[in-house]
């Protein structure tokens, strides 16, 4: 591979310049990032799409707690803040935005994800396999983002 | 460092081997402590790439490889579940097979190059293994961030490792 790749005479310099373009790409699509605030809350578990959220008929604080899918069965959701002795997440829909007050988890890194109102990234759980996202489109019965 | 050839050797390169293993452990255990800089899952240091690194330089991929692979078992024994070693092996493994692929490409020089499109191919390997447990595309809008974190953390792990490898450690002692 060396014989061959030896007709470039610099390959540091094209491999450099590939990493600088892939990193101004990604800095663009960071800033570029949606401020708009999103209509539909969806919270999916392991997958599956468990309950979505219109934004704009909120009013007051919901709670609910998600339990993720486990050997003794499906993903469900309690209402209210609960603590089971399975894995949970509690999360916390309020007209300003959703984000996670409590979890069993390691690290907490959903609790650290603070509130998001806007399209963009959402808020991910990897042990409990939680994913909470926001976009503009109407509630509707087809989902293109999960499987 | 040639082959174990003779028994002698064979019994040095266990040694040095496993030394390498612990020593990337311990700063696996280490990096593991500290708290998380950003509220995205994945994005951390990989410092234990560095020991990668010098191993893949210093005895050869095959090594690299070993090491790699006592490292992510044993942390996922003594600190992860088994989901932390299936991402581990993903993105560790993803990590080395760029990183002897540039390091050719690269004549064996710019180590922090090579670092840098190690750390952004464990990440971009480790999202796409998230895409298939968390079983939501949704995890792909983490992807900016993720390609960025990796560049930067590689870039500086592969510059450490370059510095440890003009070190000079004995061979013989």
């Amino acid at each position: 591979m060396s014989d061959y790749m030896g007709k470039f005479k610099k390959p540091h310099i094209l491999m450099s310049a590939i990493l600088i373009i892939i990193a101004v790409f990604c800095l663009v699509l960071i800033l570029r990032e949606g401020r708009s605030r999103g209509r539909t809350v969806r919270i999916i578990s392991g997958g599956t799409l468990l309950r979505t959220y219109d934004m704009s008929v909120i009013t007051d604080d919901i709670y609910i707690t998600v339990v993720p899918a486990s050997g003794s069965g499906d993903a469900y959701i309690l209402e209210g803040i609960q603590h089971p002795d399975s894995s949970y997440n509690v999360i916390r829909i309020s007209p300003e935005g959703v984000c996670v007050t409590d979890s069993d988890c390691p690290a907490g890194l959903c609790i650290h994800r603070g509130s998001i109102s806007s399209p963009g990234i959402p808020i991910a759980c990897l042990p409990n396999r939680l994913m909470i996202t926001i976009d503009d489109t109407e509630e509707s019965s087809t989902d293109a983002w999960t499987y | 460092m040639p082959g174990p050839t003779d028994n002698k050797n064979r019994i040095r390169s266990i040694t040095v081997l496993g030394l390498m293993s612990a020593l990337s452990l311990g700063i696996y255990a280490f990096e593991s402590l500290l708290p998380p800089l950003f509220f995205i899952p994945g994005i951390k240091p990989g410092l234990s790439n560095i020991i990668t690194l010098y191993c893949m330089k210093r005895f050869g991929r095959r090594e690299a490889g070993m090491v790699l692979l006592v490292r992510i078992i044993i942390s996922g024994i003594l600190f992860g579940n088994p989901v932390s070693v299936i991402y581990s092996l993903t993105g560790g493994f993803t990590a080395l097979l760029t990183e002897i692929l540039a390091d050719a490409l690269l004549h064996g020089k710019y180590l922090h190059i090579t670092g840098a499109f190690g750390g952004l191919f464990h990440n971009a390997g480790q999202l796409i293994c998230a895409f298939f447990i968390m079983g939501s595309a949704a995890v792909f809008s983490y992807t900016p961030y993720l390609v960025l974190a990796g560049i930067i953390t590689g870039m500086f792990t592969g510059l450490a490792s370059s510095f440890l490898l003009k070190t000079k450690i004995p061979d013989k002692p």
